[in-house]
Order: C-alpha cells, then sequence, then structure tokens
C-alpha cells in the first residue's frame, strides 16, 4: 500500500512540474524578425486535422485551408453582387450563344515545384469531373474541355452557359497538377505533399498544428508574412485566445462579441459581420393547401417579427429585406423600391390578405369550404433554431390567431423532410451567388413530386414566368439586361412570396489585430476576410502589415 | 468445475461480440438521414455559401442511396473485418479508419485511461473511510458534497476550469494536445508539454466523476460493517485497518469493481465533452464526428472498438471475480 502512494506522489510531483513548466506562449509569437506568423484558430473542424490533400477527391473533411495552396481558375466577388472575376484564368469569352468559352489563362504561375502552369494542367483538371463523375462532387456543367495553345482553352457546353461560370470559381474544382496526379491511384493517395499554384507551401503537418510555409516565387505578389498556421480550437476557447492574442484570426460567430470582445480594445479587436448574400425565410410548400394560395403567404408574410428575431439573436439591424438580396451586396442590383425596406408586422394588411383569399380562421387552424388546416414549421433544431421558431409562432397567433406547430428536427430529419416536401412551412436558408444563384432554385425544372427526394426547390415552387426570366438570364451576359431580369425576379418573390426572408446570412470574421493590420472592413471592401474562400482569403494576407513596420 | 464456469463465460461473450458486430452494422443504416445531406450540410458550413445545384447533384449520386443491397454490403463488410480493414472514411475520403482511430486512440486511452483509474482509487478509498465510520465529521462533509459535485453537470465544471485556470490565471493552455510548435518524439520537452496541456483535462474528469465511485463505495461499506463477519473479525482483535480493508471493503467493492470493468471499456469511446471543450485530440470526437456527418465506416470502426473493449473489460471483470469472490468458485 505504502509503495502505490509513494507512485501516486511521484506522479502528482510530475504533473506540478508540469504546471509550472513551460510559461504559456503565444502560438502566433514566431521566432525573432525574420519569422511572422499568422495563426487561425479553426473551430468547425473538430480537434485533430487528417492529412489529406486529395482535393478532388469527394471528402468533406479534407486538410484544412488547402485552398491556399491549390486554387481556382476565376473568383466571385461578393463584394459586386458575386459577380465572377479572373484568378488563374486572365481573362475569357463566351462565343456560340454561350455554348462555348475560351479561357486565356496567366502565363506568370508556377507550381511551388517550379514548373509552370500550363493549359495542359487545366485540361487535366476540368477533365477529372467528366472521367470521373463518381469521384469529383465539384458537379459540373461542360462536356468538354480542349487545348488551344499553352495558355488557352476551349470549354464546351450542351446549353447556354453564361450563368453558370461561376463553377469556375468553386473551390471543389482547383487547378492540380497533371504532372504529379496523372501518375497518381486517386482512389487511395492521400496527397500528403501536396504541390500547387497557390501562395503556400505544406510546411509542417500535425494532428493539431498545420504550418504552411509562404512562397517567394506567387504570382500574386509577396506575402507580407512567411507562415501561416491553423490550429483546431472550441468555440469557448476561442474567445479566450482571440483576447488572450493567441489567435490572430477566426472565423465563428460570436452573439455578443460587440461588447464581450470589441469594446474590450475597439482597435485591436475587431468582430465583422460581412453578409454571404444569402438569408434565413421562411419557404411555404407551395405544391400543397394551404400554401400553395398566395394569399395565405402574403398573410404569414406580414405577420414575421422580423426585428424580435434579430434582437434574439443578438445581430440588430439585420432583418432582411422582401427580397432576399441583402443590400450590403446587391446595392446595384436592388430595385430601389425595395433598397433598405424591412416588413414590419402588419396584422390589419394580413387579415385582409387572409379575407381576400375567402379564408378565415377558427379555434387557431386556417378555413376555406369547410377544409381546415394546421400547419406546422419544420426548423433545424441542431441550429438551436427553436426560439426563433417560437417567435414566429407567437406572433401568427398573437396577429391572426392562427396556431402554428412547431416541428423541430435534428439535422438528418430536417433536410429529408425538406427535400421530401413533408413539410407546411420551413425554415430554412436561401442563397446562392449573384441574383442568379440566389432565386436559381425557384426553377420548376428541379421540381419533383412530394415525397421524392429534391435537389432544389424544395418549396416546390413552379411559375412559368419565373422559368422563363430565369431561362433568360441563363443565355446572356450583358450586365444591364441581367439587371432588368434581376429586378423582374424581386418582383415576383416580393409579390407571390414563394418564400419569405427573416434575417440576413453572414460571415462571422474574428480579428485580433495586435500583430497584423490592414484587415478590411464591413463598410470598406473588396474582398472578404474569411477563411475558405480561396482567392478572397489569399487578397486579405496580401494586404496586411505586420503592425509597427 | 472451473474451467466450465470460464468455457460458459467465453461462450457468452463470442455470441455477444457476433451480435454486437451485426448491430455495428445494421444501427447506423436505420438512422435516419444519409451521408448526402450530411455533406451538403458541412459544405455550406465549410465555405459559408450555398452548394450549387450541380454540386449536390453529384454529391447525390455518389452518396445518394446508402440503403441500396443492404445484404451485400454486410457481406462486403464481413469480408473487410475478416481481414482486420476497418474500410476507408467517406468524409476523409481516401483515408481509411484504422489510420484515423490509431491517431486518437493512444490520446484517448492516456487521458481517459488515467484518469478513469484514479477517479476510481480516489474515490472508492475515500467511499471506505465515509462508509467505515458513518456519521463521522468526514462523512458529514464528503458525502453531501460528492452528491453535490455528481449533480453539477460536467461540462459546466470543465468550461469553468479553462476559463479560471487557462484564461484567468494563465496556468495551462487553452487548448490542444501539446504545444505543436514542438516536435512531437520522445522529448523531454514535448512530454512536458503532454503533461501541461492535459492535467486540466485529466483534473476536471477526476474531480467530476471520483463523487461516483465514493458515494457507491460508501454505501456499500455502510451495509457491510454491520455484517457478522466484520463484528467477528473485530472481536478477533484484528487491527482496525486491516477489517476495514480486508473484511469490510473486499466484500462492499464488488459492485464497484463491476462498474470499473465497465468504465474501463468505456474508456475506449473516449470523453466526448473533455475532448471539445479542451480541443483534446482523442477518439470521442472522432464517434461524434462520424455520427453527425453519417460516415458509417468510421462509425462502425469505432463502435466495434468500444464494443469489443466493453466486452473485454467484462471478460477480465468475470475472471478477476473468480479470485475475488469464493462463491462463484463454489458455484462455478
Amino acid at each position: 500500500m505504502r509503495s502505490r502512494w509513494r507512485v501516486l506522489l511521484v506522479v502528482g510531483a510530475v504533473l506540478a512540474a508540469g504546471c509550472s513548466g513551460p510559461a504559456a506562449k503565444p502560438a502566433g509569437s514566431g521566432g525573432g524578425a525574420a519569422e511572422a506568423s499568422v495563426v487561425y484558430g479553426k473551430t468547425d473542424g473538430g480537434t485533430t486535422f487528417v492529412r489529406n490533400y486529395n482535393v478532388m477527391g469527394p471528402a468533406t473533411d479534407k486538410a484544412p485551408n488547402m485552398e491556399l495552396v491549390y486554387e481556382p481558375l476565376m473568383r466571385v466577388d461578393y463584394g459586386e453582387g458575386g459577380v465572377v472575376k479572373p484568378w488563374l484564368a486572365e481573362s475569357w469569352t463566351f462565343s456560340g450563344q454561350g455554348k462555348q468559352l475560351t479561357i486565356k489563362l496567366r502565363k506568370d504561375v508556377t507550381w511551388s515545384d517550379g514548373q509552370q502552369f500550363t493549359a495542359d494542367d487545366v485540361v487535366y483538371s476540368l477533365g477529372l469531373p467528366i472521367e470521373k463523375p463518381d469521384f469529383s462532387i465539384a458537379g459540373v456543367t461542360y462536356k468538354s474541355v480542349q487545348k488551344v495553345d499553352d495558355s488557352t482553352v476551349k470549354v464546351v457546353f450542351a446549353e447556354p452557359s453564361y450563368a453558370t461560370l461561376n463553377q469556375f470559381a468553386n473551390i471543389l474544382l482547383p487547378m492540380v497538377p497533371k504532372h504529379i496526379w496523372s501518375t497518381q491511384n486517386l482512389n487511395t493517395w492521400t496527397n500528403p505533399d501536396p504541390i500547387g499554384t497557390g501562395p503556400f507551401t505544406l510546411e509542417e503537418f500535425k494532428p493539431q498544428q498545420i504550418t504552411l510555409r509562404a512562397r517567394t516565387d506567387y504570382w500574386g505578389g509577396k506575402l507580407p508574412m512567411t507562415t501561416y498556421k491553423i490550429i483546431p480550437t472550441s468555440a469557448d476557447a476561442l474567445k479566450a485566445q482571440l483576447l488572450k492574442g493567441d489567435i490572430d484570426w477566426a472565423s465563428a460567430s460570436w452573439p455578443n462579441g460587440e461588447k464581450e470582445y470589441v469594446a474590450k480594445d475597439p482597435d485591436k479587436h475587431l468582430y465583422q459581420l460581412y453578409s454571404n448574400g444569402g438569408a434565413m425565410s421562411v419557404l411555404f410548400n407551395t405544391a400543397k393547401a394551404p400554401f400553395d394560395d398566395v394569399h395565405v403567404r402574403r398573410a404569414l408574410a406580414l405577420t414575421i417579427d422580423r426585428t424580435a428575431v434579430v434582437t434574439t439573436l443578438q445581430r440588430p439591424g439585420t432583418e432582411a429585406g422582401p427580397t432576399g438580396l441583402s443590400d450590403q451586396l446587391f446595392a446595384d442590383w436592388l430595385d430601389p423600391a425595395y433598397k433598405g425596406k424591412v416588413q414590419k408586422v402588419d396584422a390589419a394588411a394580413a387579415k385582409a390578405e387572409l379575407a381576400a383569399g375567402g379564408w378565415t380562421i377558427d379555434n387557431g387552424a386556417l378555413v376555406k369550404d369547410g377544409k381546415r388546416y394546421q400547419p406546422s414549421i419544420l426548423f433545424n433544431s441542431d441550429w438551436g433554431w427553436g426560439n426563433y421558431a417560437d417567435i414566429l409562432i407567437n406572433t401568427w397567433k398573437q396577429n391572426l390567431g392562427l396556431q402554428v406547430k412547431g416541428a423541430g428536427q435534428p439535422s438528418a430529419g430536417y433536410y429529408d423532410k425538406q427535400n421530401l416536401g413533408q413539410f407546411d412551412l420551413a425554415a430554412a436558408s436561401t442563397g446562392g451567388s449573384g441574383v442568379y444563384g440566389v432565386y436559381r432554385f425557384l426553377s420548376s425544372s428541379f421540381k419533383v413530386p412530394i415525397g421524392k427526394s429534391a435537389t432544389l426547390n424544395q418549396g416546390r415552387w413552379s411559375d412559368p414566368t419565373t422559368d422563363s426570366i430565369l431561362a433568360s438570364m441563363e443565355r446572356t451576359d450583358n450586365v444591364d439586361q441581367l439587371k432588368t431580369l434581376g429586378r423582374e425576379l424581386q418582383k415576383i418573390v416580393v409579390d407571390k412570396v414563394p418564400f419569405s426572408p427573416i434575417y440576413n446570412n453572414f460571415y462571422f470574421v474574428d480579428i485580433n489585430a495586435t500583430r497584423w493590420t490592414g484587415w478590411p472592413t464591413p463598410d470598406d471592401f473588396d474582398h472578404i476576410p474569411f477563411v475558405g474562400m480561396g482567392p478572397d482569403t489569399i487578397l486579405t494576407m496580401l494586404k496586411l502589415q505586420r503592425r509597427g513596420s | 468445475m472451473r474451467w466450465a464456469f470460464l468455457a460458459r463465460r467465453l461462450g457468452f461473450y463470442l455470441a455477444a461480440a457476433a451480435a454486437a458486430i451485426g448491430l455495428n452494422f445494421l444501427l447506423p443504416r436505420l438512422m435516419p438521414g444519409d451521408p448526402s445531406s450530411a455533406i451538403v450540410e458541412e459544405l455550406e458550413r465549410v465555405s459559408g455559401q450555398q452548394v450549387p445545384a450541380e454540386t449536390l447533384m453529384s454529391i447525390r449520386a455518389i452518396f445518394g442511396n446508402p440503403h441500396a443491397n443492404l445484404a451485400q454490403q454486410f457481406a462486403d463488410y464481413l469480408r473487410q473485418l475478416s481481414h482486420g480493414d476497418l474500410g476507408v472514411s467517406v468524409v476523409n475520403f481516401p483515408v481509411p479508419v484504422a489510420d484515423l482511430v490509431r491517431q486518437a486512440l493512444p490520446w484517448t486511452l492516456l487521458l481517459v485511461g488515467t484518469t478513469t483509474v484514479t477517479a476510481f482509487a480516489i474515490g472508492t478509498l475515500l467511499g471506505v473511510v465515509a462508509g467505515w465510520k458513518a456519521g463521522s465529521r468526514l462523512d458529514a462533509i464528503l458525502t453531501p458534497f460528492t452528491t453535490f459535485l455528481s449533480s453539477v453537470p460536467y461540462f459546466w465544471v470543465a468550461l469553468l476550469a479553462l476559463w479560471i485556470f487557462g484564461f484567468v490565471l494563465g496556468w495551462t493552455p487553452l487548448s490542444g494536445g501539446y504545444d505543436a510548435d514542438l516536435s512531437q518524439g520522445f522529448s523531454l520537452a514535448y512530454a512536458v508539454s503532454v503533461l501541461h496541456h492535459g492535467v486540466l483535462p485529466a483534473a476536471t474528469i477526476v474531480f467530476s466523476a471520483f463523487g461516483g465511485w465514493l458515494l457507491g463505495m460508501r454505501n456499500m461499506t455502510v451495509t457491510t460493517v454491520r455484517e457478522d463477519y466484520v463484528l467477528l473479525a473485530q472481536a478477533k482483535g484484528l487491527s482496525p485497518k486491516r477489517v476495514m480493508f480486508r473484511y469490510a471493503a473486499r466484500n462492499a467493492m464488488l459492485p464497484s469493481f463491476t462498474g470499473f470493468a465497465m468504465a474501463l471499456g468505456g474508456v475506449v469511446g473516449g470523453a466526448l465533452l473533455t475532448e471539445i471543450v479542451f480541443s483534446y485530440p482523442g477518439i470521442g470526437y472522432l464517434l461524434y464526428e462520424s455520427l453527425q456527418k453519417r460516415d458509417y465506416p468510421m462509425m462502425q470502426g469505432v463502435f466495434l472498438l468500444i464494443t469489443l473493449a466493453v466486452l473485454l473489460a467484462n471478460l477480465v471483470a468475470d475472471l478477476a471475480y473468480v479470485l475475488l469472490d469464493p462463491r462463484i468458485r463454489a458455484r462455478g
């Protein structure tokens, strides 16, 4: 017995020594002037990372920030309403009524092993999803890719494809080096030492810290940092790490961030929200009664207390406008009539709508022609959306006397029911890149009967006018024409209410600018400092400066 | 006699293992949801953008229908298992499940293993002492205190500890299992950093867990000390310590021992909350993630490991019982 105690004592002493051992040093302090690190705290990647740079594979948990190594041909400029801008591609032209796309590549790009980036690599990379459709989840619409010369490729589509140009900006469709990838069995290869065109190379991979080293020969310019470190952390630990300055950069929502973080040092503690072009909306199942009636949809849309919801979310001022297009991103595209407009609760107008449709409310149910409907609202309980569903339910009850039931489901069941159309109302996020991207899901080409799983258009919206406007948008790249068509779609969404936006969705960015300055701000940005967006992340890093230098 | 008993137990465990493998295959497939919607949700979360329609369609094409030919899947699964192959993780394709488990297991065994043993040792020892003199001052303090402890949610204790010791006092790191700036290996600095990172998670687990052992042991001891054989031992004039440990504790310990064996088996499952709060690189989070993302091969791999570990721990407990409790030997 005694000897066992002694062992315990020794262990205790060692543990105590461990406590007072190494002083907790900030991970990003680097080592002197030569080393300058940016430290990113990743909250959504689990507690460890897996060394898997097979960027084309169907895995969702690839090594984090692989988009700093492998780059796409184009980028989507969310700051300008989702316009597609050049990246590895220098320029492009459509021909044949939008069925052919000729892409000119930059000539100054090299792979990190020194080889030149050429049209052969692009043909190989773009060809992978076509040759291995069971492997790539990028999802492409083009039919073939050909090399024209060393820096030009031609992509051929079956349909006019002006509107789907953004598939070349998809981070799931990056450019990979043919001279390395074509020699590997992609079904077993984890690509442990990635070679890409991006600004970083992999220096060291540990399950709890990845160190990327900045290239000195990056085509996009000279990076101010020498290394970029990614460490896994939890949402709670992250707050303490940001306050302490262990972490420079993170992307996590911090509900009371203004007070708990920014107020402590407004100069260095930045908590930023960038609209991601989408919104959380109430989706109506328009394939069945009572929500196949526009009057019922309007009545419910008129009595959503959007302000109460964003107040509870602790994100004041983020109520969505009636179009679902945020003012921050779509200023140039929005119909001026809808700019800055938020629908307030209007019980009188809502009741008038119900009356116009011949509906009455009896004992909490919607009644017409002797039929009673008691709708329920589907929401994702894993998102903790119950509180917000309750706000909606209460407002509908107070203003209309309608008793909507809450139908919370965990993620899996939530998506199942939504896709199968087994809901009346659903709290769902809507959005996409560009006006076309946001509204595309309303196309009846995605409509399937209730009981069959839908990819998009879970609300089963079917409207010939919507379809024809969307088709026109696919057939042009004339910006003025696109704006006009976009406004026609906005009008449909506002008047016919296939869905009703509640609040805008955001990219959340947390920054501790003690070591690095030069971050974009939501008032003034041409790229969003959100890690995981590829080119935008790179642009952010190119413009950083060491504080005091 | 003893051998017949052992053979019977062994047969039982083999049957249990076979049933577990079958259930292990079937259960994940009976859960609602499928990998493709989990993947879509994940992509949306990581990129912060809506997934384009074409991407959605190709995800459906690849992972669309996991409910197809179940019999074929089961046959494949058995064939793989017989080769000791746990398959390839879906969300980490093409990384083998075995690699992921191998990366996480040592951390879990180290952290949860040591803390389970420590909590059991502390709890049981204090429980004997408290139960031996029920109503003494020690008992009057310890018992209500541990009742309180076991009703405090663990995550709260963990978060509070992280805040006080990690953030306010700065004694321990805020996350991770080691100082990632050091190179991994058998160096003193690395060992110290592992201990430094592990001490707070370990302390919170022990702090939250020892109360349960203490209460169980105390209550059993209270009833045991009134037994005739304890009285007899005291009447014989044996030293109090000898009576307490050899006569009372040895008998009172049997239920706790069963619990301990189960807990040891459960060690392999990791400590999910600990791993989340402290970003500890263990196996609990691996299981949690695989469940969330409907990664069947990974789920099955981890479940299988846990099941086998629990069965093994129980088998060992059964065998130890034979040594510990003469009545089983006699009956067997």
